[in-house]
């Protein structure tokens, strides 16, 4: 884990309150595993004062690159979006235990909600070919076009619940349908996004008896399990997103607690 | 401690420290996991999350969130249990050479004695801090802290059961601060520390909730550092035993005006959350802010307080 100044190289906004932020950060890219996270704190004064969460999107370990994707969603978000190339803050990490794909994996669906897609995208380019990645947006003014982050052959599903772009309806109803055809041995799920949505995911893939993983998003006090403020109900007890997650098998889960 | 020619050791009586910075119960996990990510030699010392007879799971989630200037925290004591912290954790941070204060709580007079006995015999842990304060649980802790006979009593039932010296954390949430410091001092602490955190709440205005899955929390940060400065001089004040202030301490300039105001030491907590480093530059600013005054020992620092406002600045 470490703490640094990272300066920003680039801050664009690539759909509605959506932006991917890259920043040089040479120590944190060259450890970062697919699914860790990051703290950030922004040079803000006060009255803001914790670290806030965010998953790692991306590295480029030959230019010391850390990729965020990252939603405007209050006020630190806010402030942002409006940071300039050059501008620094303070970036913790690695974080998290990150994805755990086992070897005898033949085939891997990612399943994004939303900006739940940020975590998945640093799957790409180490599974790239065998990977289907499902991603549902509300409509197409918030749809990320994964390809031109990551280039490759995985196939990309969209769907929007207005159907303005791709299917019409959620990628739950996406992953439904995709799931009707006859599925190779030892497939496995991968998925972010709203808790309602990971749950009905954990469901499906239950009743298909398939491996399901989810990432879990959450309000963090400090990222390194000192606080235990970002805890859910598993089949242990109480467990730390921060540091036993944020990637959970989805069998762990009390879902009917979180 | 000598760093660059500064006296910065502390002596607490029972227990010299190297230099007054404390990392706060709850901030700083058992030492273990945060020894991996920073030095905790250079501490002064740490305090543990707060422990208990058995091990406690703790509050619903959500258990924190940010309020302006300060963090709401419903944690709910969760612990693993004085059991397992000695078999656990207390090989991983006998030796990080820095004074290791037990803090322990519990929920009844019998609790907090059998958990001070089954710390007993263990060298390594320099003292034990009751809480008698924290805010988010049903029975036991605040109960005891805003009563000065339970207090007192709960101190007596600990150092009867004790071979450490025993330090009191109190609350703020009483209407008068200076009874409570009275009544463990007489009762035999052998310190008082200070503050726990404020009672407070937030709510979702869509859901019309409370944010915390507990109602009520414990704040804590920069947003209450006026009120347990003051409590922490209030308390100097009254007692004769050792006084380890804090309460929102992020800096330097913070931990100087405790130590200012007659605390022995202070305790840094919110502020590891933000940055594990912190209590390293509260350290590092105190020896530069003595270096720049000219003041070869931290002991010219503490209790320096002048109320007499006629008097010239030099």
């Amino acid at each position: 884990m470490h703490i640094l100044d990272a300066k920003i190289i680039s801050n664009k906004n690539i759909a509605k309150d959506i932006y991917l932020l890259s920043c040089e950060a040479e120590e944190i890219a060259s450890e970062a595993r697919p699914g860790q996270f990051l703290m950030l704190k922004l040079n803000l004064p006060l009255p803001y004062i914790l670290r806030r969460p965010f998953s790692i999107c991306l590295t480029n370990i030959e230019k010391n690159e850390l990729f965020i994707l990252y939603k405007i969603r209050g006020k630190i978000t806010g402030h942002m979006s409006r940071l300039k190339e050059g501008e620094r803050i303070s970036v913790m990490g690695p974080l998290g235990n990150g994805f755990d794909i086992p070897s005898n994996t033949s085939r891997i669906i990612l399943l994004g909600g939303g900006i739940g897609v940020a975590p998945l995208i640093s799957l790409l380019p180490i599974y790239n070919k065998g990977i289907t990645f499902i991603a549902g947006y509300s409509s197409a003014k918030e749809y990320v076009d994964i390809k031109r982050i990551v280039k490759g052959d995985y196939t990309y599903i969209v769907c929007t619940e207005d159907g303005s772009i791709g299917h019409r309806g959620t990628c739950i109803d996406a992953f439904r349908d995709y799931m009707e055809r006859p599925l190779s041995d030892n497939t496995v799920v991968l998925s972010c996004g709203p808790m309602p949505m990971l749950r009905k995911i954990s469901e499906i893939s239950k009743r298909l008896n398939i491996a399901c993983y989810v990432s879990l998003e959450t309000y963090m006090g400090c990222g390194m399990g000192l606080c235990q403020g970002c805890v859910i109900r598993t089949q242990h007890g109480y467990i730390r997103i921060c540091k036993a997650g944020p990637v959970f098998k989805s069998e762990d889960i009390c879902w009917n607690q979180a | 401690m000598l760093e660059s020619g500064i006296n910065l050791e502390v002596d607490l009586g029972f227990v010299k420290l190297k230099n007054p910075v404390i990392a706060a119960s709850g901030t700083f996990g058992y030492g273990d996991e945060i020894a991996e990510h920073v030095d905790v030699s250079r501490l002064g010392g740490f305090v543990t999350k707060g422990l208990s007879i058995r091990p406690r799971e703790g509050n619903p989630p959500p258990r924190i969130c940010e309020t302006p200037c300060g963090i709401l925290n419903s944690i709910g004591l969760e612990n693993i249990g004085i059991e397992r912290f000695i078999t656990d954790k207390l090989p991983r941070i006998k030796d990080l050479n820095t004074a290791i204060i037990v803090n322990i709580f519990g929920e009844g007079l019998e609790e907090y004695a059998r958990a001070a006995e089954m710390l007993k015999g263990i060298k390594e842990i320099a003292a034990i801090e009751i809480n008698i304060s924290c805010p988010n649980v049903k029975k036991g802790g605040i109960l005891f802290g805003t009563d000065p006979k339970l207090s007192a009593q709960v101190t007596e039932a600990v150092l009867k059961n004790s071979d450490k010296p025993v330090i009191v954390k109190l609350s703020p949430n009483v209407t008068d601060i200076t009874v409570i410091a009275k009544a463990v001092e007489k009762a035999g602490a052998h310190a008082i520390s200070l503050i726990n955190t404020l009672r407070g709440m937030a709510i979702d205005i869509e859901g019309r909730r409370p944010v915390l899955g507990n109602i009520q929390g414990g704040l804590s940060g920069p947003a209450i550092k006026p009120v347990a400065l003051y409590l922490t001089y209030q308390v100097v004040q009254n007692v004769n035993i050792p006084v380890i202030g804090g309460g929102g301490i992020v800096d330097y300039k913070d931990a100087l005006e405790f130590l200012i105001v007659g605390a022995r030491a202070v305790q840094v907590g919110t502020a590891n959350l933000i940055d594990p480093r912190t209590t390293h530059q509260i350290i590092d600013g105190i020896k530069n802010y003595c270096l720049k005054s000219s003041i070869s020992d931290i002991q010219e620092i503490i209790g320096s307080l002048i109320t007499d406002l006629t008097q010239k600045y030099t």
